[in-house]
């Protein structure tokens, strides 16, 4: 169990240094919200319990290595966790790219949500939401990246090509 | 038909709002402010390296849009043979204590009390960064960083202010963001004429100028020592345009940062002077 635990904590770290070579990037190229969108992968692969200690786990880290209202990332990724896992139980039958697609939009949409709440509580500044393109821009990146993770994904295993109906197995 | 999950156990959701409520209050009421200050001074070296690196590609793409060839190939060149001279393994070293002399010499100069640090990660858009005008260093309050300091580069070149601390990190606005802003002076009369403040990421922008003023493009501007903590005469930038109106009370100008802000691995923060004996 133990080595369970070390093996995703190390996974983590190695996701949350990717995120963090990301923000380092010139503007536009840091719109890519690897994190998120590695979750929802984790999510559709491994299923709602390894997923909720994974988002919950990378909420903590953000939380620590950021500067927001603490406990924003957490709020956010637990958001996020909640209606994306009830969006896949209820929604979506297959594990295509348009179902990563639409999972992607709706945390995406959540997680920036949340933290430009939080965000323009801090600065007292609410005109940030004003700035819908910027919005537009990180859902394209995020749903690029997905796309290629989907084929990368799709590559190393058979978890996450689609399955019609007749195909259900319970996992 | 749905998709086919598993039913999430109830005790397993209670177990996650348990561990989720205790990191909020143990961060709240300073329980886990050990872990947390541990778990940010051991993993900040990897981050540090992988920002180092991100940040040159970042350089490379920010020089991308340069035109003067023959002025980059002259440089180029000479690069070429320093580089051909210097071990490459030793060339980091060399390069943090060349960063690391100026600013001993700096402060010699200068006689204010400074802590260094080293630049972790850029911060997330989604924190209000989406320019990318923001560092996260790895100083914090245990050196004595509070809101408000300056923060400098090697050459003494103003690079943004603290926004807020945490026990071992900080955040910085970079002079390009909306939330650092300076009272400046023209580097020629040492008056203040205006308050400085980030535009959108890419330059900075100096409002209030009183009319009276002459300030003409080309002119170097500097902090003014107007605010406590800050001192006087540290450069900003040079002023690029003025806008000028007859029928405004003020007028306003455009200033290109003189510190490469893209570029910073280790940074200075002015810590304030009632430290300094």
């Amino acid at each position: 169990m133990w080595l369970v635990i070390l093996i995703n904590a190390i996974l983590i770290w190695l996701v949350l240094l990717a995120q963090t070579a990301v923000w380092s990037l010139p503007a536009g190229f840091n719109f890519l919200n690897i994190v998120l969108v590695i979750l929802i992968y984790i999510l559709v692969i491994f299923g709602p319990h390894r997923a909720a200690w994974w988002f919950l786990a990378f909420g903590w880290f953000l939380d620590i290595f950021q500067f927001n209202v603490f406990g924003a990332n957490l709020l956010a990724l637990g958001l996020c966790f909640g209606i994306v896992f009830f969006l896949l139980s209820n929604f979506i039958t297959n594990r295509s790219l348009y179902s990563i697609w639409l999972l992607t939009v709706v945390a995406t949409f959540i997680y920036d949500g949340v933290l430009g709440l939080f965000t323009a509580w801090r600065f007292n500044d609410w005109s940030i939401f004003a700035s819908v393109h910027g919005e537009l821009w990180r859902l394209i990146a995020n749903l690029l990246l997905a796309t290629v993770l989907f084929y990368f994904f799709g590559a190393v295993s058979k978890r996450v090509r689609p399955v019609f109906l007749k195909d259900f197995k319970r996992f | 038909m749905a998709f086919p999950f598993r039913r999430f156990k109830n005790t397993r959701l209670i177990w996650l709002l348990v561990v989720g409520v205790v990191l909020l209050f143990g961060h709240s009421f300073g329980i886990l402010r050990p872990v947390e200050s541990l778990l940010a001074r051991v993993l900040t070296p990897v981050m540090r390296s992988v920002t180092d690196l991100s940040s040159v590609f970042h350089k490379s793409y920010s020089d991308s849009g340069i035109n003067n060839y023959p002025e980059l190939l002259s440089t180029a060149e000479a690069d070429r043979r320093r580089l051909v001279m210097e071990n490459a393994g030793l060339q980091y070293l060399r390069e943090e204590n060349r960063v690391l002399r100026k600013y001993v010499n700096l402060f010699d100069e200068i006689s204010h009390k400074y802590v260094l640090a080293r630049v972790v990660s850029r911060l997330a858009p989604q924190n209000k960064a989406w320019e990318n005008d923001r560092l996260v260093i790895d100083q914090g309050s245990k050196q004595k960083i509070i809101p408000g300091l300056l923060v400098i580069n090697e050459e003494g070149l103003v690079v943004g202010r603290i926004v807020s601390v945490k026990d071992s990190l900080s955040e910085v606005a970079l002079l390009t963001s909306r939330d650092c802003r300076l009272s400046v002076a023209a580097n020629s009369s040492q008056k203040t004429i205006g308050i400085a403040e980030g535009i959108s990421g890419l330059t900075v922008g100096v409002s209030f100028i009183p009319q009276t003023e002459k300030i003409e493009a080309g002119e170097l501007l500097v902090t003014s020592g107007l605010e406590p903590d800050i001192p006087a005469g540290l450069a900003i930038g040079r002023v690029t345009r003025v806008d000028r109106l007859d029928n405004k009370i003020w007028q306003s100008a455009v200033v290109e940062p003189s510190a490469a802000l893209d570029v910073l691995r280790i940074v200075s923060i002015l810590l304030p002077a009632s430290d300094n004996h």
